[in-house]
C-alpha cells in the first residue's frame, strides 16, 4: 500500500497506472519491429466500482473480480469500507492472464482504495477522474457498512448502473430499489438474478400455453424464512400469470429459504436443486442443468445488461405484496 | 395499451428451439461423433432445446438403442470443447436418442424411419417438426432426399427440412444436378447448405463490424481500398484423408465454398434488414458479379501448389504423394491462390487475392484489407528512404486468436520524424469473455428455428462455382511439375509472383 492520508489524488493515481503499462508493455529487444509481437492487451470495457466491508475475504473476493474480468474486461475500483477514522489509502495493479490457446496476455486494471465510514464523502471526487471514459460505469453495493452511511446520493451518481443483493445483510430494501428505479437508475438484484435459469425453464416449460388459464401456482421454499428469491418467484409469477393464485408454501426439510419445488396448476412439477432441476409434464419426466449460480456468474449476467430490466421492474413493483403460508 | 402476460425474458433467456426430431444419416460416421453430438448436447446443457426433441441416428451398422447411447456418450465426454460433461443430464438426453439400422438404399428403411418417426412423436412430444441431417457421401444426397419423399416423410404435421454438408456437387453442372433432385423433394427454403465457415462468430462478426459501424463503410471501396487478401492456413497435411483429399483437391475444399462466402461477406451491399433472404440476396449477388475468367486469364490468375517433403515444427513431413492412400503422381492441389475481381461500381479493379493451403507455416485465417497509400510521402527523405507512410491494414483474423487488428505508422519517440509501424489490436476474446458457441451449434440452433442466414442458397452454390468452374476446367489440361513447394513453406513460387505483377506481395501473417 502507498500510505497516502488525506493525499490521495486522482491525477497520481492516473499516472502510477499510465506507468504501470508502459512497465509492462515496453517491447523486449528480440521483439519485432512491426507489432506482431506476442505482447500484451490492455482491455476495458467498463467501470466496475465495488463497495464491500474491509473485513471481506480478500482472496475469495479478487477472484471473483478476476473471474468477472475474464468475461467483461473492465477498470475496477474497489473501495474497502473500514470503521477506523481518518484513514484514505491507494494502490494500482494489473491483473493479467493467457486465454487458452492464445499466445497474447490480456490485461485488466484494478485501483484498490481504503477509506475509513467518516471519508466516505471524499471518495466521489477521486472515483469521478478515475472511471474509464466512454464505457458504462457499474456499482456493486456488496458492503453491509453502505447501509449506515449518512447519504449515499452522491456515490449514486458515480454509477449507471447499481447491482444490489437482497440476500446479503445491509442490502437496501425493495422500497428503495424502486425510489432508484424511478429515479432513473438501472437497478439490479442478484437475487432476482439467481431466478434466471428456473424462470427460463418455466417459460420452455410452459410455451404455447395461454397463461391466463392457469389458475394455481405454488412455491415451495425449504428452512424457515422465504428467501427473496421466493419472493421475486412470486412477485413474477402473479405479474405475468394474472389469473393465478401463487401460494407460498413451507417444504420439508433444512435450508436457508431457497426454492425447493415449482408447482403449477395440476400438470407441471419441477423440483429444484443447486444446480439443475428434474420435472414432469405430462409424460415426459426429464432433467435440465440450471447452470452455475456463483456470485460471479450472477454478476456476470447482470454486465451483460445495461438496459432497464422491463420484467425485473414489474416484479420489483409487486414485491410489497406478500404474504408467505405454511 | 395493455401487455400480453408472458413468461419470455428476451433480455436474459436464451433462444430456444421448438420441439423436433432430428434424423442424422451417417450417424456413426466422424462427422456425428465428434461435431454434431457434442453441439446438440450442448445445446441441451444450456437448455435451449426444447423439452420435446429427439434424435434418430442411422447407419448400416447393427447397434441397438442403448449401444448407439453409449457410443454417442463416449464421443461427447471426448469431443466436448469448452464445456464440462455432465452424466446427470446426459442421461436425461439420452432417453431421446434412438437408432436405426439400415441401408440408405433401401426403401423398406424409409418406411421403418416412418414408424420410428411416428412413434417418436408420440412419447417424446415432438409435434413432427423433422429435420433431416444427411452426414453422409456426397453422392447419398439425392438418394436419400428421394428415399424420405418416396415414403411421404417430406410433408406431413410440422415442419420438415433437411441439411446437407459440401460438397455441393464436384463442379457446376454436377451441383444443378444435385439441386435439381433435391428440389424434387424439398422446395429451396427447406434445404439449409452447411459451410460451417459462416457459423463462426467472427465470420458473423464481419458484418457487425460493417453495418454496425459508421467510420468504415466510407472507405469500403476501391476509392480507399488498394487490394484483399483472404488466407486460410493451415500447419497440417491431410491427416489421414489422403484418399478423399485427392478427389477433391484445396480448390473443391475450401475456395469453392468457405472462402468465396468470406469474400461475398467482406464484400457485399448493406442489406436492408437482416432478414434470411435479404442477407443472401446480397451475398448472391456479390458472388453473381465476380468476374468468370476466361480460359487465357486462368494462368495469370490462379495458382496450383502441392507440398513435398519439409520439416513442420521442427519435425520432418512427408510431401502429398507419401501420404497413405494418395497416388504417387497425384496431380491433386494442395494448395490454391488465385486472384478474382468483382465487377460492380464498388469494387472494380480492386484484386481480391484469396489462397489456402496445407501444411502451411501457421495455421491462421484472416482477411487482409490493405488500404491506399497517402498520396504524398511528405516524411520520406534521402537518408532514409523507407521512411515514409505505409499502406494503412486492417486485418479481420477469423482463427485463432480472433478479432480485428489496424495497422498504421507513428512517429518514434526522439529528435527528428522517424516513423515506425504500430498496431492497434481488438481482441474478441478480451472484449467478450463468454464462451462462443461452436459453428455447428449456432447452425443446428438456426436450422432447428428455420433461419437460414448463415446457410448457403442455391443460387450462391451455382454463382461460386461458376467463378471457380474455369480454373477447374484448366487445370483438367495440365500436368504440373508437383510437388512445388516444401511443407512448412508459405507456397509455391508462383503464388508470390501473381501478386508481384499487381505490385503487391502477400502478407506474413
Amino acid at each position: 500500500m502507498t500510505p497516502a492520508l488525506q493525499t490521495v489524488k486522482p491525477d497520481t493515481i492516473l499516472h502510477e497506472l499510465s506507468e504501470l503499462w508502459i512497465g509492462m508493455t515496453r517491447p523486449e529487444p528480440e521483439e519485432s519491429a512491426d507489432g506482431n509481437s506476442s505482447g500484451i492487451l490492455r482491455a476495458c470495457a467498463m467501470t466496475l466500482i465495488v463497495f464491500v466491508d474491509d473485513e471481506e475475504d480478500s482472496k475469495a473476493l479478487g477472484e471473483t473480480l478476476i473471474r468477472i474480468m475474464r468475461t467483461h474486461p473492465n477498470r475496477t475500483i474497489l473501495v474497502r469500507l473500514r470503521e477506523s477514522p481518518g484513514s484514505l489509502e491507494s494502490r494500482v495493479f494489473a491483473p493479467c492472464w493467457t486465454p487458452t490457446g492464445h499466445q497474447r496476455q490480456i490485461c485488466c486494471e484494478q485501483v484498490e482504495l481504503s477509506v475509513s465510514m467518516n471519508r466516505l464523502t471524499d471518495i466521489p471526487a477521486i472515483v469521478l477522474p478515475l472511471e474509464a471514459p466512454d464505457v458504462p460505469r457499474v456499482i456493486w453495493f456488496r458492503s453491509a457498512r453502505i447501509d449506515t452511511a449518512a447519504d449515499i446520493a452522491e456515490l449514486l451518481a458515480l454509477g449507471d448502473k447499481i447491482i444490489v443483493d437482497s440476500a446479503r445483510p445491509g442490502s437496501p430494501a425493495f422500497a428503495d430499489m424502486r425510489v432508484l428505479a424511478g429515479a432513473g437508475y438501472i437497478v439490479a438484484d442478484l437475487a432476482w438474478t439467481r431466478l434466471t435459469r428456473i424462470r427460463e425453464l418455466l417459460a420452455q416449460l410452459l410455451d404455447g400455453r395461454d397463461l391466463a388459464d392457469i389458475r394455481t401456482a405454488t412455491i415451495e421454499y425449504s428452512g424457515s424464512e422465504p428467501s427473496p428469491e421466493v419472493k421475486y418467484m412470486q412477485a413474477w409469477l402473479r405479474s405475468e400469470m394474472p389469473g393465478a393464485v401463487v401460494d407460498v408454501r413451507r417444504a420439508d426439510g433444512v435450508g436457508h429459504g431457497e426454492i425447493s419445488a415449482i408447482h403449477i396448476d395440476p400438470s407441471l412439477h419441477v423440483n429444484v436443486a443447486s444446480n439443475c432441476a428434474d420435472y414432469e409434464t405430462g409424460s415426459l419426466r426429464q432433467r435440465a442443468n440450471l447452470g452455475e449460480c456463483e456470485e460471479r456468474d450472477l454478476l456476470s449476467e447482470e454486465l451483460s445488461i445495461m438496459t432497464h430490466d422491463p420484467v425485473f421492474g414489474r416484479a420489483l413493483q409487486r414485491m410489497t405484496a406478500w404474504t408467505p403460508r405454511s | 395499451m395493455s401487455r400480453e402476460p408472458s413468461l419470455q425474458d428476451p433480455l436474459r433467456f436464451n433462444r430456444k428451439t421448438p420441439p423436433c426430431a432430428v434424423v442424422i444419416f451417417g450417424a456413426n460416421g466422424d462427422l456425428t461423433k465428434r461435431k454434431l453430438m457434442p453441439a446438440l448436447y450442448r445445446l441441451a446443457f444450456e437448455g435451449r432445446l426444447a423439452p420435446g426433441f429427439a434424435v434418430i441416428g442411422i447407419s448400416r451398422t447393427a447397434m441397438s438403442n442403448d449401444d448407439f447411447r453409449e457410443r454417442m456418450r463416449e464421443s461427447v465426454a471426448r469431443y466436448l470443447e469448452d464445456s464440462p460433461f455432465d452424466e446427470d443430464l446426459w442421461r436425461s438426453f439420452a432417453q431421446g436418442l434412438f437408432y436405426m439400422a439400415g441401408d440408405v438404399g433401401d426403401r423398406a428403411m424409409y418406411e421403418r424411419l416412418a414408424g420410428v418417426l411416428t412413434e417418436v412423436r408420440q412419447s417424446r412430444q415432438t409435434a413432427g417438426n423433422t429435420l433431416f441431417y444427411l452426414s453422409t457421401q456426397p453422392s447419398q444426397y439425392a438418394p436419400i432426399a428421394e428415399g424420405i419423399g418416396a415414403a411421404g416423410l417430406a410433408e406431413g404435421d410440422g415442419w420438415r427440412r433437411i441439411i446437407i454438408e459440401k460438397p455441393f456437387g464436384r463442379d457446376l453442372t454436377s451441383a444443378i444436378e444435385l439441386n435439381r433432385r433435391l428440389q424434387k423433394v424439398f422446395e429451396e427454403s427447406r434445404i439449409y447448405r452447411i459451410d460451417h465457415y459462416l457459423g463462426k462468430e467472427t465470420v458473423q462478426n464481419i458484418l457487425a463490424f460493417r453495418f454496425g459501424n459508421g467510420i468504415f463503410e466510407p472507405l469500403w471501396n476501391r476509392r480507399y481500398i488498394e487490394h484483399i487478401q483472404i488466407t486460410a492456413a493451415e500447419s497440417i497435411g491431410v491427416e489421414g484423408r489422403g484418399a478423399y483429399y485427392q478427389e477433391a483437391g484445396a480448390l473443391r475444399d475450401m475456395i469453392q465454398n468457405h472462402l468465396l462466402q468470406v469474400l461475398a461477406t467482406v464484400a457485399m451491399e448493406p442489406s436492408a434488414t437482416f432478414s434470411s433472404d435479404a442477407v443472401r440476396d446480397e451475398r448472391s449477388k456479390l458472388l453473381r458479379s465476380i468476374h468468370v475468367m476466361k480460359p487465357g486469364e486462368v494462368a495469370a490468375n490462379a495458382v496450383a501448389g502441392q507440398y513435398g517433403p519439409g520439416r513442420v515444427g521442427g519435425r520432418p513431413a512427408p510431401g502429398f504423394r507419401e501420404e497413405k492412400g494418395v497416388d504417387p503422381e497425384s496431380q491433386t492441389e494442395t494448395y490454391v491462390a488465385a486472384t478474382f475481381l468483382v465487377e460492380n461500381w464498388r469494387w472494380a479493379g480492386v484484386p481480391f487475392y484469396v489462397r489456402t493451403g496445407k501444411y502451411l507455416p501457421k495455421r491462421i485465417s484472416e482477411v487482409a484489407i490493405q488500404f491506399r497509400s497517402a498520396p504524398l510521402s511528405v516524411f520520406r527523405n534521402e537518408s532514409d528512404e523507407n521512411n515514409e507512410a505505409a499502406p494503412n491494414l486492417l486485418i479481420l483474423r477469423i482463427q485463432p486468436e480472433e478479432g480485428i487488428s489496424l495497422k498504421f505508422v507513428s512517429k518514434r519517440p526522439g529528435a527528428g520524424m522517424t516513423l515506425r509501424p504500430v498496431s492497434m489490436d481488438f481482441n474478441y476474446g478480451s472484449s467478450f469473455g463468454e464462451r462462443s458457441p461452436s459453428a455447428y451449434e449456432t447452425l443446428l440452433l438456426d436450422a432447428i428455428s428455420g433461419d437460414a442466414t448463415l446457410y448457403t442458397r442455391q443460387d450462391m452454390v451455382e454463382a461460386s462455382w461458376s467463378a471457380v468452374q474455369p480454373i477447374l476446367d484448366y487445370w483438367a489440361t495440365r500436368k504440373f511439375a508437383f510437388p512445388n513447394y516444401e511443407a512448412g513453406s508459405w507456397g509455391p513460387a508462383a503464388a508470390d509472383e501473381m501478386l508481384a505483377r499487381h505490385g503487391h506481395a502477400w502478407r506474413r501473417p
